[in-house]
C-alpha cells in the first residue's frame, strides 16, 4: 500500500481542568484525546463523527500544530513533524490546512475577504502579488461566491456565506491533507450539495485527503470512505462508512446512526432511534472500565456484564479493516440482534 | 385532516388582497408578522433583504424557516426580536407579540422583552458569548438582570438549566471560559440561556448544527416539550430538512428574501409545488441512499442588487418559461387548503405525479 499522507499514532492531549473549588485548586489535567491512532492516504476521506465534546475539534487542531500533544507523533507524508520546531510547523503550514468549526470568529473582522483570501499567496510566496486578484477571484467562484464581493467586509455575509470563505482560504494553495471541521453544518443543503461536490472533486482530482468532521451522517456517509467515530477522547469504531451504516458493531455508533432525522415520515418509522438515557460523563471524570457503559443500551440489555465496569476493551479488528472497542461485537447491531 | 395553522397569506408586494387569514385561532396568534421587509443600503440606492414577510404563530406551535444560504433567515429573525443592526439595514412593517406592535417599543422596553418574553438562540455562539467571562458568570448575570434574586439562587439556577441542555459535569463547566468549551457545548450554554426564562416565543437560528445527533435529539424534544407544556410557541430555521419534518408544524421556504412556498410540513415536504422546494428536497443527502450524486440546484442564488425581475428564482429554474419574467408571482393554493406556493407554473396547479421523490 501507497505511503500515508498523514499519520497519526499514539496522539494524546492534555487540558488543564479547571473544576475543583476552595483555595487549593489542584493543578490537575484530564486528558482530552487518549491515544488516537488513525492514518489517511491521498485522495481519501475519512470521516470523524462522534459525541459532542468527544475530542474531534482537538484532534484536528492537534494536527495541525494548533494544540499541543502530550503523547504521540505525526507524520505527513512519512516525515515525522515537530510543530515546535520552525521549519517543521511551515512545512505543515503547506501540507495541512484547517477549515475551523466557527466560520464568524475565523474570519478577521477587519480585513476585506479579498485580503484574507490572498495571504495564502503572500505567506507562503505561491503567487505573484499581481497574479493575486485573478486567483482571489477563481477561489471565490470555485465556492459559489461572487467574485465582485472581494472587496466587502465578513459581516457582510450570511453565515453560510463565511463558511465558504473559510474553505476557500484554506485550499487556496493546495494541500495534501484537510482537516475540514464540520465545514458544512451552517450550510443549506444546496449549497451544501455545492461544496461536497467541490471536496469530492478536490479528493478525486488533486488527490486531497480529508479528515472530515462532522455530526451529519448522511453527509459524512456521502463523502467518505471510511469513518471513525469518537466518544469521551477515544476512537470507538472504526471501518468502512458503508459497512458501519448498514452495520454497526459498536452500540454508541448504533445509537448515533438511529438518530438521525428523516425527510420522509415514511422512514421515520422504519428506524426507532435508540434514546442514550443517563448523563453524560465528562473528561474529568471518565468511567471506570468501557467509558460508554453508563449510558450503553447493550450494557443494559445484557445485564450489565461486570467486564463492561472493569475493564477497558481495546479498539480491535472485527472484520475487514474494521476495528470496534466493546466486547460484544456481534451484539451492537440492534436491528441484527432484532432488538 | 383539520389543521389548525397560524400561517396566513401575505398580501404579496404592492397591494395585495389584503391579509387572508385561515385556521381558527389566527385571531389570537402569539406572534403576527405583517410585510416584514428588511431593506439594506443609501436612501437612492436599497435592496430588499426580506421582501414582505407575513405569518401568524400560535402558541404551542412550532414553524419552521428553511431557505438556501443568503435568503434573510437570520436577518428576519434579527429583525423580529429588534435586534437589527440600525445603521446599515433599514426595516418596514409590523410585528404583534401578545397584542403588542414591537416595532413601536423603545430600546428599554425591548430589552425587557427580550430574555425573558422571547429569547432568541443565535446562529454564531462565540461571538454572543462573552470571551473574557466564566460561563457560570454569563448565565448568573443574565438572570440577575431579568429577576431580583440571590446570587446563590441564580447560580443553582443556572446549573440546573446546563443539565437539562446536558452539559456534562455542569457545576465544572460554569467556571470554565468559553475558549475551553467545544463547538456543542458553546451552543448548548447559548440554547440554555435562551430557555432559561421559559420563553413564550423562541427564535431558534440553527440552534443544532455543532450538536451530534444524540445530543440533538435530546435538545429538540427539550424544545418539543417547552413548546408543548408552556405553550411556547418555536421559530425554527434550519436547513436541515429532517429536522424540519420532526419538529415543525408548518413551514415557509424562503427564497431570496421572499417565501415562495409555505404550508403544513408534511404536505410541503411530501408535495412540494415550486421547484425551487423540489430542488431543496433534491440535494438532501440521505443515509440510505447508495452513493448517488447530489443534485445541487444549478446555479447561485442571485444577490440582492441583482435579483431578477419577476420570480427571482427564474434563472435556476428547469421550469421557467418567458412570463416568468413579466410579474412576481403571488402565493396561490396549491391542492391542500393552507399549502401555498408563488410560482406562475405550479402555482395553483396540481403539479405532475413524481416529483417528490
Ligand atoms: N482550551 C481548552 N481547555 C480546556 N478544555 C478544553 C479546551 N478545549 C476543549 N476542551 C474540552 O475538551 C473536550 C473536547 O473538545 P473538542 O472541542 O475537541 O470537542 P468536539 O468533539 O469537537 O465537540 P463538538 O462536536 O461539540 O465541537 C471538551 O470536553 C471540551 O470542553
Ligand atoms: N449588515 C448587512 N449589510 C449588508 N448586507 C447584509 C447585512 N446583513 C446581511 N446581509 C446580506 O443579506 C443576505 C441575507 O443574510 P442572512 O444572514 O439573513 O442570511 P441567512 O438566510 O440567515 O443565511 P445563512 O443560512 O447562510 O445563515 C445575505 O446576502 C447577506 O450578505
Ligand atoms: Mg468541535
Ligand atoms: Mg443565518
Amino acid at each position: 500500500m501507497s505511503v500515508p499522507v498523514l499519520r497519526v499514532e499514539g496522539l494524546s492531549v492534555e487540558f488543564p481542568a479547571s473544576g475543583g473549588r476552595g483555595l487549593f485548586k489542584p493543578k490537575t489535567t484530564f486528558k482530552a484525546l487518549s491515544e488516537i491512532s488513525l492514518s489517511l492516504v491521498a485522495g481519501e476521506a475519512l470521516g470523524l463523527i462522534g459525541e459532542s465534546g468527544s475530542g474531534k475539534t482537538t484532534l484536528g487542531k492537534a494536527i495541525v500544530g494548533l494544540v499541543p500533544t502530550s503523547q504521540g507523533r505525526i507524520e505527513v507524508a512519512g516525515t515525522e513533524l515537530d510543530v515546535q520546531k520552525d521549519a517543521d510547523r511551515s512545512a505543515l503550514a503547506c501540507q495541512v490546512q484547517m477549515v475551523f468549526q466557527d466560520p464568524f470568529s475565523s474570519l478577521h473582522p477587519r480585513k476585506t475577504v479579498g485580503n484574507t483570501l490572498s495571504e495564502p499567496f503572500r505567506i507562503q510566496k505561491t503567487v505573484e502579488s499581481s497574479a493575486q486578484p485573478g486567483k482571489v477571484a477563481a477561489l471565490l467562484q470555485r465556492v459559489g461566491l461572487d467574485p465582485a464581493h472581494a472587496a466587502r467586509y465578513p459581516q457582510h455575509f450570511s453565515g453560510g456565506q463565511r463558511q465558504r470563505i473559510a474553505i476557500a482560504r484554506a485550499i487556496a494553495n493546495q494541500p495534501s491533507v484537510l482537516v475540514a471541521d464540520e465545514p458544512v453544518s451552517a450550510l443549506d443543503v444546496s449549497v451544501q450539495a455545492q461544496i461536497l461536490n467541490l471536496l469530492d472533486e478536490l479528493k478525486a482530482q488533486e488527490n486531497m485527503a480529508m479528515l472530515f468532521i462532522s455530526h451529519d451522517l448522511s453527509v459524512v456517509r456521502h463523502l467518505c470512505q471510511r469513518i471513525a467515530v469518537m466518544y469521551l477522547g477515544r476512537i470507538v469504531e472504526i471501518g468502512p462508512a458503508k459497512a458501519m451504516a448498514a452495520s454497526p458493531v459498536h452500540p454508541y455508533t448504533a445509537a448515533l446512526m438511529s438518530a438521525v432525522p428523516r425527510v420522509k415520515a415514511r422512514n421515520k418509522a422504519m428506524s426507532k432511534p435508540i434514546v442514550l438515557k443517563g448523563d453524560v460523563p465528562s473528561h474529568a471524570a471518565i468511567p471506570s472500565g468501557c467509558p460508554f457503559h453508563t449510558r450503553c443500551w447493550l450494557y443494559a440489555k445484557k445485564g450489565q456484564p461486570e467486564r463492561c465496569r472493569s475493564e477497558v476493551p481495546d479498539l480491535v479488528g472485527v472484520g475487514a479493516d474494521r476495528q470496534s472497542a466493546c466486547f460484544f461485537p456481534q451484539e451492537a447491531d440492534p436491528s441484527a440482534a432484532g432488538a | 385532516m383539520s389543521f389548525n395553522n397560524g400561517i396566513a397569506a401575505s398580501p404579496r408586494r404592492q397591494g395585495g388582497p389584503g391579509i387572508r387569514q385561515i385556521g381558527r385561532h389566527s385571531g389570537m396568534a402569539l406572534l403576527k408578522v405583517r410585510n416584514l421587509t428588511v431593506a439594506v443600503g443609501k436612501r437612492t440606492h436599497l435592496a430588499d433583504i426580506v421582501d414582505a414577510l407575513s405569518f401568524d404563530l400560535n402558541r404551542g406551535q412550532c414553524l419552521g424557516i428553511v431557505g438556501e444560504s443568503g435568503s434573510g433567515k437570520s436577518t428576519a429573525a434579527m429583525a423580529i426580536m429588534g435586534l437589527l443592526d440600525g445603521k446599515s439595514l433599514e426595516m418596514s412593517g409590523s410585528v404583534v407579540f401578545d397584542g403588542t406592535e414591537l416595532t413601536d417599543l423603545t430600546p428599554r422596553e425591548f430589552r425587557r422583552l427580550q430574555g425573558s418574553d422571547i429569547a432568541m438562540i443565535f446562529q454564531d455562539p462565540m461571538s454572543s458569548l462573552n470571551p473574557v467571562l466564566r460561563i457560570g458568570d454569563q448565565i448568573t448575570e443574565c438572570v440577575l438582570a431579568h429577576h431580583r434574586s440571590s446570587k446563590k439562587d441564580a447560580w443553582d439556577k443556572s446549573v440546573d438549566v446546563l443539565k437539562q441542555v446536558g452539559m456534562p459535569d455542569p457545576v465544572g463547566m460554569m467556571q470554565r471560559y468559553p475558549h475551553q468549551l467545544s463547538g456543542g457545548q458553546r451552543q448548548r450554554v447559548m440554547i440554555a440561556m435562551a430557555i432559561i426564562f421559559k420563553p413564550r416565543l423562541l427564535i431558534a437560528d440553527e440552534p443544532t448544527t455543532a450538536l451530534d445527533l444524540t445530543i440533538q435529539a435530546q435538545i429538540l424534544e427539550l424544545l418539543k416539550a417547552l413548546s408543548r407544556d408552556l405553550d411556547m410557541g418555536l421559530i425554527l430555521i434550519t436547513h436541515d430538512l429532517g429536522v424540519v419534518s420532526q419538529m415543525c408544524d408548518e413551514v415557509i421556504v424562503l427564497y431570496s428574501g421572499r417565501d415562495v412556498e409555505r404550508g403544513p410540513t408534511q404536505e410541503v415536504l411530501e408535495h412540494p409545488k415550486h421547484p425551487y422546494t423540489i430542488g431543496l428536497l433534491g440535494a438532501h443527502p440521505s443515509l440510505d441512499a447508495e452513493d448517488a450524486m447530489l443534485t445541487p440546484i444549478s446555479g447561485a442564488p442571485p444577490s440582492i442588487w441583482r435579483r431578477p425581475s419577476g420570480c427571482a428564482f427564474r434563472d435556476r429554474c428547469p421550469q421557467a418559461e418567458a412570463m416568468c419574467a413579466d410579474q412576481v408571482p403571488e402565493l396561490a393554493t396549491v391542492g391542500h387548503a393552507s399549502h401555498q406556493a408563488a410560482c406562475l407554473i405550479y402555482g395553483g396547479h396540481v403539479s405532475p405525479e413524481g416529483e417528490t421523490a
